[in-house]
């Protein structure tokens, strides 16, 4: 396993390219493979990382002209953080303008702005730790960020090979996208508060005592009240705050100090929403990053591109196609029948030896006849030729190892002793074997190539020795 | 320093190419049964990037021993001046077309290339050799000789005898069936033939080694690949009102099919190019491997799991949907059932559509008829998720690069998957494999999950050779 390194950080882009790429290179043939890559590799010689000369093999490893892949719009991701902050700002203005009173709930705020967006963050939170210990996310129709990203189509490869990767991506971009509601709806809270000053309450319409909401009140601001009390609410105010269902409504100094209300929603708003989001796109952004390099440096068939930018290409073929000569054999046997009483009699590379004759049924009878033995030496060729010539015999048997094959200096052989009469070959088996059709087809073609060969033979051997072993 | 080069010489068809193709990986080396098809000699550079480390020769067989032989005897006054005689004799005869074989063969040993002398240990000794042997040895070049035993091994030890009193190394080396290791080894012998040699063979060997292990880890991944490919795979049509749609299922689920052993074959040709084989596809025009054979109920827990292993990947992988019960029957039976059970029922699950028929003819994957937004419906098979599929396309997969890994380049006999190979696996990674399929059926963080089980099936093909030796 390759350990990343965070010098550099590929994109989901480019391991979306290095998939694509790996999978084009399948269809390549080997060698090839190996001489451009070694080629690259060279090129790619300053790159120290792995995740750096993947980078640097992608760019030049993918076809010129290449229709690189489509990312998202660029502009997308800006585009939709500042919708998000509109539409924050939107939705804080409208909800503490929509009381013509001037008194905003205090409960509904919190409700709206503070305690569904903690809820949001703790389910970020619980799928960034199962996107950390390498589990998918579930529900992931949950996440409008996916559908969006789903249009892409190098990110529809990435969503089957990686998911992983993409949830944490949009994990990632999702908590950008809360922390941009949460600047807009903070922009609106404290415009809207200079603009036009309002009051903060609470009623009895859930049943919540001055206790409850009190406990409630120092619970949220506990981790500034000791060094920010300005930010910090007593009870009084709580119970200032409290309005009845068919009281009139608060007096002008209940007012007022229900107005002090906002140092701590500004300061719940910042440290239970703003922060948590910008602290988890932080954390879920170093992870990314992390995981994105182990995927690309670890992607399946990455480390044998690493391998071969680092090593020289390696050949032992041949240098050019090889040649072959096949060449067609004529079909010339030895008739059956055949009588070999008058032959003169050639013994080739000592094939049969004299006192083997019985055991080939062709040979029997033929005991008595003068041997030559040609084939061993040049001045043994001579003797024999020197023989057949004087006995002007009306045919010369060759007796040859079936086993070796044909070779010129027997074609010269036979070239010079057809001159006095056709040579008959024949052929000897291996003890006990056959002689194979391929060897057959072997002498024949080397017979039908001399003219003074009219025939080629096979002797058989008889009954019993072919069983010894 | 001059590149060290190895002159494979002999007489014809005593195997000296298939020595060739084998050490240079070269399948399209021409090797025939009949002999004197090698006319000129064909030169084998080993490189590594731009540096040859060593040069194979292939050479034509001498034709006309006796008579160079004699050319020689008559042209030498003694042993000091035999070197030249040869050197001699190839000046005078270069162009002479009666002796062209024999120069061809001389030409690399006169240059300074060691001498292989290959004989066929199936055949008998016979003085007729002496000739050749001799003028070999007045080149006076190093060399050693190899008997390789073509058909049998009958002759062998006449032949460690005669070529004794030749060859001062003498090794038996069977170029069709020799493993990756003794390919190695006899390189090793090469560079011991002379002391400036030794190095840049070392440095062969060890770069093959690597390349081996390169080899292994690219089929585990392209294997891995072909896989998830697999498994991932699924075929969609509009369903149309005017043909049956019993029919239409039919021929979808043939596409699908037909896809699934395309991916196969694909990954094969692959596979044999990583190890170099060009030309095997052609060779292999009727082999068993091809088409339906995939689909083949016989074979379909020869290769993947048999019963009781997919048993227990099962229970463990958590993967058992709709063909468990086709696990059950089988079990029940015993297996009496030949496993039908499992394949007519299929761990894909229940055919949706309504035609029932269905569920006895697809045991691979689901046909499902779904409705679209636009009006109509859309018919999809695939992807499957019968749990012993991976384990079939895995079995055939280690197998036919257990063939291709043992397997020579001199050897041109067809390839067949005839074996279990599965059984190798220890049940630990059976029920790793069986998790990881799982994973990737549901598409799961599929690249992962490929990585992973390239690392598993990694770690037996590494099996197939029973050596790596150490960069």
């Amino acid at each position: 396993m390759i350990s990343p390194s965070f010098s550099d950080a590929p994109g989901l882009q480019e391991l979306a390219r290095l998939s694509l790429q790996i999978e084009r290179d399948r269809e390549l043939d080997w060698s090839a493979l190996h001489e451009r890559d070694a080629a690259i590799g060279s090129a790619c010689v300053a790159c120290e990382s792995p995740s750096q000369r993947l980078l640097c093999w992608l760019d030049r490893a993918e076809p010129a002209g290449t229709d690189h892949l489509d990312a998202l719009p660029a502009g997308i991701g800006p585009l939709l953080s500042a919708v998000m902050v509109a539409l924050g700002f939107s939705v804080m203005v409208g909800f503490l303008l929509a009381h013509p009173t001037g008194q905003v709930n205090l409960l509904w705020f919190l409700a709206l702005f503070v305690f569904i967006q903690i809820f949001m963050v703790l389910l970020s939170s619980a799928g960034l730790l199962r996107l950390a210990l390498g589990r998918d996310v579930g529900a992931q129709w949950l996440q409008p960020g996916r559908w969006l990203f789903r249009r892409s189509p190098w990110a529809a490869r990435l969503l089957r090979e990686s998911s992983d990767l993409v949830q944490l991506m949009v994990l990632h971009q999702g908590q950008l996208l809360g922390a941009a509601f949460m600047a807009g709806a903070l922009m609106a809270f404290l415009l809207t508060l200079f603009a036009n000053p309002f009051s903060f309450a609470w009623g009895s319409t859930y049943a919540l005592g001055e206790d409850v909401v009190n406990s409630m009140v120092q619970f949220l601001s506990a981790p500034w009240s000791g060094w920010l009390s300005a930010a910090a609410v007593d009870p009084q105010l709580v119970a200032d705050s409290r309005v009845h269902a068919g009281s009139p409504g608060p007096s002008a100094e209940q007012a007022l100090r229900s107005g002090r209300w906002w140092p701590f929603l500004l300061m719940v708003l910042i440290s239970y929403t703003l922060l948590p989001r910008l602290f988890l796109w932080l954390v879920s952004g170093g992870l990314l990053r992390h995981r994105l390099l182990h995927s690309f440096t670890n992607y399946p068939g990455a480390d044998l591109v690493l391998l071969r930018l680092a090593q020289a290409a390696l050949e032992t073929r041949g240098e050019a196609e090889p040649l072959n000569t096949p060449q067609q054999a004529a079909d010339i046997k030895v008739s059956p029948g055949t009588k070999f009483a008058d032959a003169s009699l050639v013994n080739w590379g000592d094939a049969v030896a004299r006192d083997e004759f019985p055991s080939f049924a062709e040979l029997q009878g033929l005991g008595s006849q003068p041997l030559l033995l040609a084939g061993l030496s040049l001045i043994g060729d001579e003797e024999a030729l020197q023989s057949i010539s004087a006995a002007t015999a009306p045919m010369v048997l060759i007796l040859l190892k079936s086993w070796e094959p044909p070779m010129a200096d027997l074609a010269d052989f036979i070239d010079e002793a057809a001159r006095v009469a056709p040579c008959i070959l024949l052929l000897r088996p291996l003890r006990g074997q056959m002689i194979s059709r391929e060897i057959q087809e072997d002498w024949r073609r080397f017979a039908a190539q001399r003219p003074g060969t009219p025939a080629i033979g096979l002797l058989t051997e008889c009954a019993g020795i072919g069983d010894q072993p | 320093m001059t590149v060290p080069g190895f002159a494979v010489v002999g007489r014809p068809n005593k195997g000296k190419s298939s020595i060739v193709a084998t050490l240079a990986r070269d399948d399209r080396v021409y090797i025939d049964k009949l002999s004197g098809t090698t006319r000129r000699t064909q030169r084998f550079p080993m490189k590594v990037g731009q540096e040859t480390l060593y040069v194979l020769h292939d050479t034509p067989g001498m034709q006309r021993a006796r008579a160079v032989l004699g050319w020689l005897e008559a042209n030498a006054g003694d042993a000091a001046s035999r070197p030249a005689a040869v050197r001699r004799f190839l000046e005078v005869h270069r162009n002479d077309p009666r002796f062209q074989d024999e120069c061809q063969m001389l030409e690399p040993i006169v240059a300074g290339a060691g001498i292989i002398y290959v004989v066929d240990g199936s055949c008998p000794y016979g003085a007729e050799y002496e000739p050749e042997m001799e003028i070999l040895r007045w080149t006076g070049n190093p060399s050693l000789a190899l008997i390789n035993p073509i058909h049998n091994e009958h002759f062998v030890e006449d032949w460690r005898a005669g070529l004794g009193q030749y060859f001062q190394t003498v090794r038996v080396f069977n170029a069709q069936h020799a493993e990756f290791r003794k390919q190695l080894e006899l390189l090793e012998l090469f560079g011991h033939l002379d002391p400036d040699w030794r190095e840049p063979l070392d440095r062969a060997v060890n770069a093959l080694c690597r390349e081996r292990e390169e080899q292994h880890r690219s089929c585990a991944t392209l294997i891995a690949a072909m896989i998830v490919e697999s498994l991932g795979h699924c075929e969609i049509q509009p369903l149309l009102d005017a043909l049956p749609e019993s029919a239409q299922k039919d021929a979808l689920l043939g596409r699908y099919r037909s896809s699934l052993v395309k991916a196969e074959r694909r990954s094969r040709t692959q596979i044999e190019a990583v190890f170099h084989y060009t030309r095997l596809q052609r060779q292999e025009a009727s082999m068993e491997l091809d088409g339906e054979d995939l689909f083949n109920v016989e074979n379909w827990y020869l290769w993947g799991l048999d019963r009781k292993a997919l048993l227990t990947v099962a229970t463990t992988s958590g993967a058992v949907v709709g063909g468990g019960a086709g696990l059950a029957v089988d079990a029940m039976t015993g297996g009496l059932l030949g496993g039908l059970g499992t394949l007519v029922s299929g761990i894909g699950g229940a055919v949706v559509g309504g035609a029932g028929a269905l569920r006895y003819a697809d045991d691979l994957a689901d046909i499902k008829v779904k409705g679209l937004p636009t009006g109509g419906k859309r018919l999809t098979a695939g992807p499957s998720t019968n749990l012993n599929f991976p384990f079939v396309l895995l079995g055939r997969a280690l197998q036919h690069h257990k063939l291709l890994a043992r397997r020579t380049h001199a050897h041109r006999d067809v390839l067949h998957l005839d074996s279990a190979l599965l059984e190798t696996i220890d049940e630990g990674d059976r029920k790793a494999l069986g998790r990881l399929f799982t994973r990737i059926s549901r598409g799961r963080q599929v690249a992962r999950q490929q990585a992973e089980l390239a690392t598993i099936v990694n770690r037996y093909m590494a099996r197939a050779d029973l050596v790596i030796k150490s960069s």
